[in-house]
């Protein structure tokens, strides 16, 4: 085995599974608590990163700035889609199905929305410090350092809101029994708010970083929420750290595989092992057992 | 599992403002994505009556640019024909870039040949949704039911390779220069006006990373299956021992189109301690595989076969020791029909033009104008494709953007075997913020057979 190779791909792969993780507990924490199968949570992420890249053209912000803008952009269109038409097709139907679709037209519209206003030609956001450092054979940049940094602060900021605020015990409490939960006078449409403004604004951050590391186009969006919502099941749902594990695992494997496989298989492989994890464990490698 | 509040009895009306809702939201969607609606512009000044038109045109003669080059245009210039043009293109998604370009030649090449006293191009065009072989021939279809098309300008590969098997039953005459691969060869009523994408300017490619690098033995190879993988694992492993004594392919590793994450295949070429690499990745898939691999601190060479601007967009300032091998269109050429291109471009559209894609769908119009004086002259109709058909194999030389000097305009001449075409390829070089440079010329081999070096001419 080449371990020069190994150790690349291992760190490549932490920065992938970084951004993986941060996604999935994005796309948890939303889910596990609304039920609400979130696919227009690719077009915030998406509305993200080019909120950023306009930021810079139109007003010349500078990219940290406009970083910041892009990930405030974010929080706010998913608190728009929630506010709007994901509680308008609620209040009117419970058939969970029909929220989902909902979300699939958001999803669909908005993307062609983008594409519509802004053409596909690619955006990138340019002013990022983009220096190469090494150890030893191994190799990775600057995007690279803070985006693991900055995806794993999010993650421990999200886990500890949850586990030691009282509004992340309503977030619980909404999640485990929200019929008891608004019966005690919790408000289930603030706490939906909350984490669909929490959860937007991560997506939003991700997306800063997948665009300094080549360029905003208006279908970026999908497969990174895809694989969330695969890491979600993988790592268990209504578990921040089982939706971490689950997209640490995912990007762990897709680019390890690497040593073995081309790339075109190594997305292939993951899903697999998704796929042999559910059947092994239904719940998840971090979700309990239900009887 | 958390327990939910029982639900309320089922409302009709949501599911019909269900219903409306995603029916709006696909609808405007489609529109969005260049799903099946098309756009029918006809060529300026429409076919008014054809006597007093043409018997006028013919008095006053048509004074054109264009005609010094083509001739007169009048009744036997086929001025009192009308062409039904259909264009299969890219129109939504990243290669609207290419089918944008596409459509606009095609429109100034109809409003040119009329203002010459040529015949009259309808041009409705549909999208192939990016090359998407199923939406490509559900528009091509639609085109022909619908707008009963004789003339037929592709693109892409993949839906061009579904379409060509039902023309020479529709009666459609095609050429394709943008995506000419090698599925299309040589089939009956599609005549392609590119080199064959990936395959022609591999060789001479190489050729010239040799010569310029001639300590390189260890080549990496990262490509895209859906270009065809003949290149990958045919062509270059045999090319590269064969110029290189001792060189071997130390990577070879695909890609899908749309890969943005090539950071595994950056580890294997670096620890491969490859010394080059050769891509045929394309667009904005070479923009992030150039931004990743010298992100990683890979400096070495790199050559690919393709120039577009996205690639610049993405790879940003990483755009170092990078080349390309590709068909060349020079918007400086002073040939005369280049020169009535260019000028006319720019009027138009407020800038050059600037790529093959541009140059090679503008010329199809004016093979087309060729073939139907030529039939016109046999005392034919230019309305059969069959004899239009005929009257290119009969003289598959036709006037061209390409090539050419001050006095005279270039040609280019068709196989009639293969139906392709050879055109001006070079290497170039490629620099951050868009910048080309062309640095050396080649040209199309067998490379089953031809010496790998011959493919470089300079």
């Amino acid at each position: 085995m080449n371990l020069e190779l190994l150790a690349q791909l291992l760190v490549s792969g932490v920065v992938l599974g970084s951004l993986y993780a941060a996604m999935a507990v994005s796309f948890g924490l939303i889910y596990s608590t609304t039920r609400i199968f979130h696919l227009a949570h690719a077009l915030v992420f998406t509305s993200g990163a080019y909120a950023a890249v306009m930021s810079t053209q139109w007003f010349g912000a500078p990219v940290y700035l406009a970083m910041l803008l892009g990930t405030g952009f974010a929080a706010l269109v998913g608190l728009a889609i929630q506010a709007g038409p994901y509680a308008i097709v609620e209040r009117r139907s419970t058939e969970s199905i029909n929220v989902f679709i909902a979300a699939l037209a958001v999803s669909i519209v908005g993307t062609a929305g983008l594409e519509l206003l802004f053409s596909a030609t690619q955006r990138p956001l340019p002013g990022f410090p983009d220096a190469t450092m090494s150890l030893g054979s191994v190799t990775f940049t600057v995007v690279d350092v803070v985006s693991v940094v900055l995806a794993w602060a999010c993650i421990v900021g999200v886990a500890w809101f949850i586990g030691r605020t009282t509004y992340g015990r309503s977030v619980t409490a909404v999640r485990t029994n929200p019929t008891m939960a608004t019966a005690v006078g919790i408000s289930r449409r603030r706490v939906y708010q909350v984490v669909f403004a929490v959860g937007s604004a991560m997506a939003g951050l991700m997306a800063q970083f997948v665009t300094l590391n080549g360029a905003a186009s208006p279908t970026m969006g999908l497969r990174y929420v895809l694989i969330a919502f695969m890491a979600v099941f993988l790592g268990g749902i209504g578990s921040i750290w089982g939706a971490a594990l689950g997209g640490m695992s995912l990007g762990l494997v897709t680019m390890l595989t690497g040593l073995w496989v081309n790339l075109d298989y190594g997305t292939a492989i993951a899903f697999a092992l998704v796929i042999l994890m559910l059947i092994v464990k239904p719940q998840g490698l971090l979700g309990r057992a239900t009887v | 599992m958390p327990v939910f509040a029982s639900s309320p009895p089922r409302r009709p009306r949501a599911l019909r403002l269900g219903g409306l809702t995603i029916a709006a939201a696909f609808l405007v969607a489609s529109c969005g994505s260049g799903a099946s609606t098309s756009s029918t512009s006809t060529a300026a000044g429409a076919s008014t009556s054809a006597g007093s038109t043409s018997a006028a045109a013919t008095a006053a003669g048509c004074t054109e640019p264009l005609n010094a080059i083509f001739g007169g245009g009048g009744k036997t210039g086929g001025q009192d024909v009308t062409v039904s043009d259909g264009m299969v293109l890219a129109l939504s998604g990243p290669g609207l870039v290419y089918g944008s370009a596409m459509k606009k030649a095609a429109d100034l090449a109809a409003e040119q040949i009329k203002k010459a006293c040529g015949p009259t191009f309808q041009i409705a065009t549909g999208d192939h949704s990016n090359g998407d072989p199923g939406a490509g021939l559900r528009e091509y279809q639609r085109l022909v039911s619908q707008n009963k098309i004789q003339m037929l300008q592709t693109s892409y590969g993949a839906p061009s390779e579904a379409i060509a098997p039902k023309l020479a039953n529709d009666k459609v005459l095609a050429f394709n220069g943008g995506g000419a691969s090698p599925g299309q060869v040589g089939k009956d009523n599609l005549w392609l006006t590119r080199m064959i994408f990936v395959l022609d300017p591999t060789p001479g490619g190489l050729a010239w990373l040799h010569k310029t690098y001639p300590n390189v033995k260890k080549l990496a190879v990262v490509g895209q299956k859906e270009n065809g993988s003949e290149v990958q694992e045919q062509i270059l492993p045999t090319l590269w021992p064969k110029l290189q004594s001792g060189g071997s392919i130390v990577v070879n590793e695909y890609a899908p189109i749309g890969t943005t994450n090539f950071d595994s295949i950056v580890a294997k070429i670096k620890a491969s301690g490859a010394e080059a690499v050769f891509t045929t990745t394309f667009s904005d898939d070479m923009g992030y595989f150039v931004k990743q691999l010298r992100g990683s601190g890979v400096t070495v060479p790199v050559i690919g076969i393709d120039v577009s601007d996205n690639f610049f967009k993405v790879a940003g300032t990483s755009v170092k020791d990078v080349f390309a091998a590709a068909e060349y269109y020079d918007v400086k050429n002073p040939s005369p029909f280049n020169k009535t291109f260019v000028d006319g471009w720019t009027a138009k559209y407020g800038e050059a033009p600037r790529d093959i894609y541009g140059a090679n769908y503008y010329e199809m119009l004016f093979i087309w104008w060729e073939l139907v004086k030529r039939v016109i002259a046999a005392g034919g109709d230019p309305a059969d494709t069959g004899q239009l058909q005929k009257a290119l194999v009969d003289n598959p030389t036709f006037t061209s953007l390409y090539g050419g000097d001050a006095s005279k305009s270039g040609t280019m001449t068709f196989d009639t075997k293969t139906h392709t075409i050879s055109k001006p390829m070079v290497v170039m070089q490629l620099n951050a913020g868009g910048d080309v440079k062309v640095i050396g010329q080649i040209k199309r081999i067998d490379y089953s057979k031809d010496d790998p070096a011959s493919a470089l001419v300079s």
